[in-house]
């Protein structure tokens, strides 16, 4: 393995203000990275080995690494009702993946998933939906597929517990 | 001269200045000072200076060294108005002042320092010895930092300044240090670069989202200590066991909905046979029925057995699973050195084996219950439900349509730090074989238990499957560094498209042997434009060794409905070109040289006239067309047939001199150089069909009906129209052509070849063109523009990009 011959690295593009061992800003550095040269980076090293990069390449892509916990947080002084984190793709996915054994956790007071098209929920393990209110699910179709279970679709009602084993017909209370 | 002594008062700007050169004096002498903390002030550093200091600490010790002011550059701001910036001055650095009290030379102050090769030929990096003697700047306090890549060093050396980590992988960074010439250290930027990631998705991606654990742990392990391998194996273990989770699910289910037609069968046939049989002894049907029926009743309790246990399965088999899945690992990344699909393969197999085993084992009694209705092999029937898991959620599709349905023109896959992978993947029968026969291996070497369960003899077990020539009754599942590097491929996937195919072109080629040449892309040549591309395909740079780095590629489509290329890819450019790319010989043997073809306009921008001028490296200058609104069109390179241009060795890169246009992104695509003509160019008579071929359209042979334009251009249809297409002479031509003539009317003034003609003398043409620009768009930019365009071209070559218009 041999890098590009130096003639056809330009390094006059460099420009670099290094801090000390800790902190870098290091711009057109020529050097290959898998997506292409360094458009800029900026380089940060802790004592304990912790480091954290922030750049882009030449081929654009946009990179945020950091070897410890990331935080994003906005909107301090945003009075509610605003918007304060705001996470845009433009064209393409968005995606959020938790490697290893991560979870993925949103939290909020309501939780929208709005697709335009479809909403696909796998689970390797369990799935469970739990409300303190109301379900209510509303579909052309539906289907429900299990080898073992109990799925009980009937009408319920609050007023059959109250006349339940009474001598009123449920065909008198339900009219 | 006793007069010019007398006279001096030795008080700053009235007498001569006196500048001088010395050195930092090492962190000892600089106190509090260079802490910032008690009595330091200012921003001094004690020095030593030559000529005025001996070289000597026993003359002249450290601390005994005047104080110098550091002067900041108005740049800097001294701090007033929080304007400010910290010194960077280090013990060592040789620096430059003056003295405020001139011959007395005792206010010393720094106006600047000499910077420090960093080429480590030149040294300073040792710890300090004696006075004027280079030392490094590194102190107590700042101390090196393997991140930043340890090495002092600034100025004009370029590589050697500063050097910092690259966007790639630990061993990659280690393959590309081990290959340098001048020895300097390569880092890697981030330990997550290179590692795969699978976004998830529904269970068609299982085994992709197995196989990336597993490359991804293999990556991990060759750069760990034995220590940290523990946690590899102990975190992918429980990320794969999840993973498996579904599958064990999935499994349950399908054995279970399986089960349900051939217990219900076995009842029936017990009825019928307990029937039967009571019928001949009795003659009482009614007694024949009675028994019948109580045969069955007794079969309700141990198929109901069986059903209590179906929520308990997946369950019971999960729980089982890690420690298998933890076994499975050690053996594989004890062994295994690079992976390869046919050992993720195998790890699945084995997973699979594994799973199979437990429900069989979990199973195993309560089927015993049910033996009287049941009479297949359980295992059998779960390979066989194996099968249906992988072969694959068809089965499941049908009942319960995918709400995302197929991938389409997205990627589940992703290399951090370099984008879109694809994988290619695994097939049911590739797993299920390999699965089945390692288990026949182990069956045949009568050793089923052990440390490894029933899991099956499976090659990732061996030690010696990374040695070059491993084979295995199994297979020859090789999983050492490779051996035989294939070359680098283009690899063009989603879009929602397919049959796209391209071929690297490469050039900047390092080495001078071609064991040890290595190369970056400079070129793609698209083969086969496909169909049914509804967003630009990813193209993914796919080098078998993983021993080139940096190379990406974009796609480009027609989104134009009317055009003949509708949907398909028109075009791959090269956004950088990487290196270390390994060499192929050219299957030929030929060593072609290349010119550029065409210019792929990947923005058009604005504000351009005709005024600009486009050029490469070369100097070549090219042809431009532009809209009313100064957006790039189109642009045309220098005919290689009839202008003596310069081989392109590099990746060519355009440049356009304008002072008001901004924007546009121009790529230079290359192919193998025509051969050059000079000013006299020999004709083919191309108008008459050979074999009935016209010509070509998007690399296809044409035999259909066409019509000749005044200019000579051969076009679709036996009368003009809007909707014609340009035919080519050649695929070449017409693969390399992006426009699409449509109102046309050309008004030319040329001098034509006719059909008749055997030679003539090329002449320029110029022509009034009505480009209609076609509606492409490249992953993450667009390109805009329909315009007319009025504009002069000269020369009708198809390989000039072509559709200058008509």
């Amino acid at each position: 393995m041999a890098e590009r011959p130096d003639e056809q690295q330009n390094w006059q593009l460099r420009q670099y203000d290094s801090f000390g061992p800790h902190f870098r800003i290091d711009s057109g550095n020529p050097q290959l990275g898998q997506n292409g040269a360094v458009v800029y980076d900026l380089l940060g090293s802790g004592k304990d080995g912790n480091t954290s990069t922030v750049g882009m390449t030449e081929a654009g892509l946009y990179h945020m690494y950091n070897d410890q916990c990331i935080e994003i947080m906005g909107g301090n002084k945003v009075d509610g009702g605003g918007v304060c984190v705001n996470i845009v793709g433009a064209n393409g996915d968005v995606t959020i993946t938790a490697m290893s054994s991560g979870d993925v956790k949103i939290t909020g007071q309501n939780i929208i998933l709005d697709a335009d098209k479809n909403v696909e929920i796998n689970a390797g393990g369990d799935f469970r939906v739990v409300a303190n209110n109301t379900v209510n699910m509303t579909s052309t179709n539906m289907y429900l597929t299990a080898p073992y279970g109990k799925i009980r679709v009937r009408e319920v009602s609050w007023m059959g517990g109250v006349f339940a084993g009474t001598k009123v017909s449920e065909s008198v209370w339900s009219a | 001269m006793i007069e010019n002594n007398l006279l001096k008062t030795n008080f700053t700007g009235k007498d001569g200045f006196r500048w001088w050169i010395g050195q930092v004096a090492p962190e000892d002498a600089q106190g509090q000072q260079i802490q910032e903390i008690g009595d330091a002030w200012g921003t001094r550093v004690k020095v030593r200076i030559f000529g005025y200091h001996p070289p000597d600490e026993t003359e002249l010790a450290n601390d005994d060294l005047p104080w110098a002011q550091v002067l900041l550059s108005p740049q800097c701001g001294s701090g007033k108005a929080n304007r400010g910036k910290s010194l960077r001055v280090s013990p060592g650095d040789t620096v430059m002042g003056f003295f405020l009290d001139g011959d007395d030379a005792q206010l010393p102050v720094v106006m600047g320092l000499f910077a420090k090769s960093g080429n480590p030929a030149f040294g300073g990096t040792e710890e300090y010895t004696y006075p004027f003697q280079p030392f490094t700047g590194y102190t107590s306090k700042i101390k090196a930092s393997d991140y930043m890549i340890k090495g002092e060093g600034g100025g004009s050396d370029g590589k050697y300044s500063q050097r910092s980590g690259r966007n790639v992988s630990t061993t990659t960074a280690k393959k590309i240090e081990d290959g340098r010439k001048d020895g300097l250290p390569e880092r890697s930027i981030s330990t997550g670069s290179e590692k795969i990631i699978n976004f998830g998705g529904s269970n068609q991606n299982t085994v992709e989202k197995l196989n990336g654990q597993i490359e991804n742990a293999v990556k991990e392990v060759a750069n760990a200590t034995s220590k940290d391998k523990f946690r590899i194996i102990d975190n992918t273990a429980r990320k794969v066991t999840g993973i498996a989770q579904s599958l064990s699910g999935s499994f349950v289910n399908k054995t279970f909905a399986d089960l349900k037609p051939k217990l219900n069968k076995g009842l029936h046939d017990l009825y019928k046979k307990t029937y039967a049989t009571v019928l001949l002894a009795t003659q009482n049907p009614a007694i024949a029925k009675k028994a019948g029926t109580a045969a069955q009743t007794a079969m309700v309790g141990p198929v109901k057995s069986l059903q209590n246990f179906i929520p308990c399965a997946v369950k019971n088999i999960s729980e089982n699973l890690f420690g298998s899945v933890r076994n499975i690992l050690t053996s594989l990344l004890d062994n295994v050195e690079n992976f390869v699909s046919c050992i993720g393969d195998q790890f699945i197999g084995a997973l699979f084996n594994d799973i199979i085993g437990n429900i069989n084992k979990q199973l195993g009694g309560l089927m015993k219950g049910v033996s009287k209705i049941f009479k297949g092999d359980l295992v059998g029937m779960l390979r066989s439900s194996a099968e249906g898991m992988l072969g694959l959620s068809n089965a499941f599709n049908c009942e319960l349509p995918s709400a995302v349905g197929a991938l389409g023109g997205k990627t589940n896959n992703w290399v951090m730090g370099k984008g879109p992978k694809d994988i290619v993947g695994a097939t049911a029968e590739a797993i299920l074989s390999v699965a089945n026969a390692a288990q026949e291996l182990q069956e045949a070497a009568a050793s089923p238990g052990g440390i490894l369960g029933n899991l099956g003899i499976f090659d990732f077990m061996r030690p010696d499957v990374s040695t070059p020539g491993f084979s295995s009754q199994l297979s020859d599942c090789y999983t050492g560094p490779p051996l035989n590097c294939a070359g680098i491929k283009i690899n063009i996937f989603g879009g929602a498209g397919e049959g796209a195919s391209a071929m690297p072109i490469l050039g900047s080629i390092v080495g001078d042997t071609f064991a040890t040449q290595t190369a970056s892309l400079i070129g793609i040549k698209l083969t086969n434009g496909g169909g049914s591309y509804i967003t630009p395909p990813f193209v993914e740079i796919v080098d078998n060794c993983n021993q080139g780095y940096g190379a990406v590629a974009r796609a480009v489509i027609d989104y134009d409905p009317n055009s003949p290329t509708y949907q398909q890819v028109v075009d791959v450019y090269v956004v950088t070109g990487g290196e270390n790319y390994p060499v192929i010989e050219p299957a030929d043997g030929s060593d072609a040289v290349y010119t550029v073809d065409h210019v792929v306009v990947v923005d058009s921008g604005q504000n351009y006239t005709n005024d600009d001028i486009i050029t490469d490296e070369q100097g070549n200058e090219y042809a431009m067309f532009l809209d009313d609104d100064g957006r790039i069109l189109n642009v045309i390179p220098p005919n290689p047939e009839i202008t003596n241009v310069n081989e392109v060795k590099d990746l060519p890169e355009l440049t356009i001199t304008s002072s008001t246009g901004f924007g546009a992104v121009l790529k230079a695509q290359i192919s193998a150089r025509p051969e050059f003509q000079g000013e006299i160019k020999q004709v083919i008579d191309c108008i008459t069909p050979r074999d009935g071929i016209v010509g070509y359209i998007n690399g296809e042979a044409y035999y259909g009906s066409f019509h000749v334009m005044p200019n000579g251009v051969k076009m679709t249809g036996s009368k003009h129209s809007d909707t014609d297409v340009i035919i080519y002479d050649t695929p070449q031509d017409s693969r390399t052509s992006s426009a699409r003539s449509s109102t046309s009317t050309s008004t030319t003034v040329q001098t034509n070849v006719s059909s008749t003609t055997t030679q003539t003398t090329t002449s320029s043409t110029s022509q009034v063109n009505t480009t209609n620009n076609t509606s492409q768009q490249t992953t993450g930019q667009s390109n805009t523009s329909v315009s007319d365009n009025t504009s002069s071209d000269s020369g009708s070559s198809g390989s000039g990009g072509g559709y200058s218009g008509y």
